[in-house]
């Protein structure tokens, strides 16, 4: 029986997947189970990974949401969850990042598209999903406040396009 | 035997090519093409060409004009089947007959997506795990870093959209093979290694040509209430992360796809509905994967 479990969330390209998983397996070793969660419309393609026990399958279409983890997750303890992100400001990844604190885990770590690997509390994850809040709120008025003006445009545009 | 055209569009990487087009000739394939379209690299790569490979066809171009390059080689391919690379990336052995057997095997797969890996930096290709599966599935997309096309549903649709330079192209023309009733497979085993570079996506070039062409996909495809939504999604997306990521390049790329939207509606063409639902299209992408 393997020692632990490690959960690593498909929130990058599968191309730089590649990259990282052989770096991720490198640093947990062959004493723990790797699973790997991702998206139905890819899971055909992740098969190709030896080193995965337990493809975990996020039905959902769209961003990783907190309202749609799989059930089989809610049951497992994972010693570590690994989250691929583009940087380690996590920007763009919160979603996933949320995600995690729903999960029983004790240990968060992100890996960066070089490949280098960092671990998060779900503290820093917390004051992150404050500024996503307000960021929200300033970003949905100004929506609201342009959108009439650029579909203007568009509506223009589209009219008078000369095919 | 088919013959296949190897098309590939070159920008400044000689070393990376010299290696890939070294690679490809070593197989000791027949009936095969070979065609360089360079994008006026100014780091020798015409020169090596000319002097090292004497057999490839290399067309020059005098200035970058992005993805639309590789329209003019695959007007000049003479081949059944094309296949499209990058400058960094090159098939395995056996990848290019897989590739023609797919094709012969139906008449009705327009793109054969295939089994792009990367590549790490010290060439070891090793570090790959098996392909646990041969079965190819249907796709609605493909990388074009390694894709073969048939050269008639190249003619019937056209290429890559030339108004984009880089990105989203591909999503472009599988939207028209798609539509034109061509089906696109992924053929896990074919292999094409890429040597995936990050250093290339620092650059501010990336986020905004990602952006603003996702926003001509949405005004060249999308039905008109889908439309409505994916632009409005859109809009917030773009003013979320430029605040998020204090950068004005979501918002600049934003203004230019509404500013030049013409582009995109003169090619605005009636897309089948399963089409659109079915395309997985990541809005978030565009604002994530250069930073």
């Amino acid at each position: 029986m393997k020692e632990g479990k490690v959960l690593i969330v498909r929130s990058v390209s599968i191309q730089l997947l590649d990259k990282l998983l052989p770096i991720i397996t490198k640093k947990f070793g062959n004493s723990v189970d790797y699973f790997l969660l991702t998206h139905s419309h890819s899971v055909k393609r992740v098969e190709k990974y030896k080193n995965i026990d337990k493809i975990m399958e996020y039905k959902k279409k769209g961003d990783f949401s907190i309202f749609s983890i799989p059930k089989e997750m809610k049951k497992v303890f994972f010693d570590y969850i690994i989250i691929p992100v583009s940087n380690f400001s996590g920007a763009g990844f919160l979603n996933v990042l949320i995600m995690t604190l729903l999960l029983r885990t004790k240990n968060i770590y992100v890996i960066n598209s070089k490949g280098e690997i960092k671990k998060i509390s779900k503290g820093e994850i917390l004051i992150k999903s404050f500024f996503f809040f307000v960021y929200s709120i300033i970003a949905i008025f100004l929506t609201i406040l342009t959108s009439p003006f650029i579909f203007m445009i568009l509506f223009v545009n589209l009219i008078f396009n000369e095919k | 035997m088919a013959k296949v055209s190897i098309v590939i569009l070159s920008y400044n990487r000689k070393e990376e090519l010299k290696d890939s087009l070294e690679k490809i000739l070593s197989y000791g394939l027949s009936n095969l093409e070979i065609i360089v379209v360079d994008n006026a690299s100014t780091d020798g790569t015409q020169e090596m060409i000319k002097n090292d490979f004497s057999l490839i066809k290399l067309i020059r171009i005098d200035k970058n004009i992005g993805v639309a390059a590789y329209n003019i080689g695959l007007e000049k391919a003479t081949g059944d089947y094309l296949l499209i690379l990058d400058d960094d990336s090159y098939p395995e052995k056996g990848t290019i007959e897989k590739m023609i057997k797919a094709f012969e095997g139906d008449n009705k797969i327009g793109i054969v997506a295939l089994d792009v890996r990367s590549e790490d930096y010290s060439g070891n290709e090793e570090k790959f795990s098996e392909v646990k599966t041969n079965k190819i599935s249907y796709m609605m997309g493909f990388n074009g870093a390694g894709a073969g096309l048939r050269k008639s549903v190249f003619e019937e649709v056209g290429g890559y959209p030339d108004e984009f330079f880089l990105y989203w192209n591909e999503t472009d023309l599988s939207i028209r093979v798609l539509n034109a009733g061509y089906k696109i497979v992924w053929l896990p085993g074919a292999v094409v290694y890429h040597k995936f570079s990050p250093k290339n996506r620092e650059s501010e070039r990336g986020p905004f040509f990602y952006t603003r062409n996702l926003f001509w996909i949405i005004f060249k495809f999308f039905p008109a209430e889908k439309f409505f939504f994916s632009v409005v999604k859109m809009i917030y997306l773009c003013i979320y992360f430029s605040l998020e990521q204090k950068t004005l390049i979501y918002v600049k790329a934003m203004a230019d796809s509404i500013k030049n939207s013409k582009k995109a509606f003169r090619k605005r063409m009636k897309v089948k509905r399963e089409i659109i639902d079915k395309l997985k299209i990541t809005y978030k992408l565009a604002f994530i994967i250069f930073r």
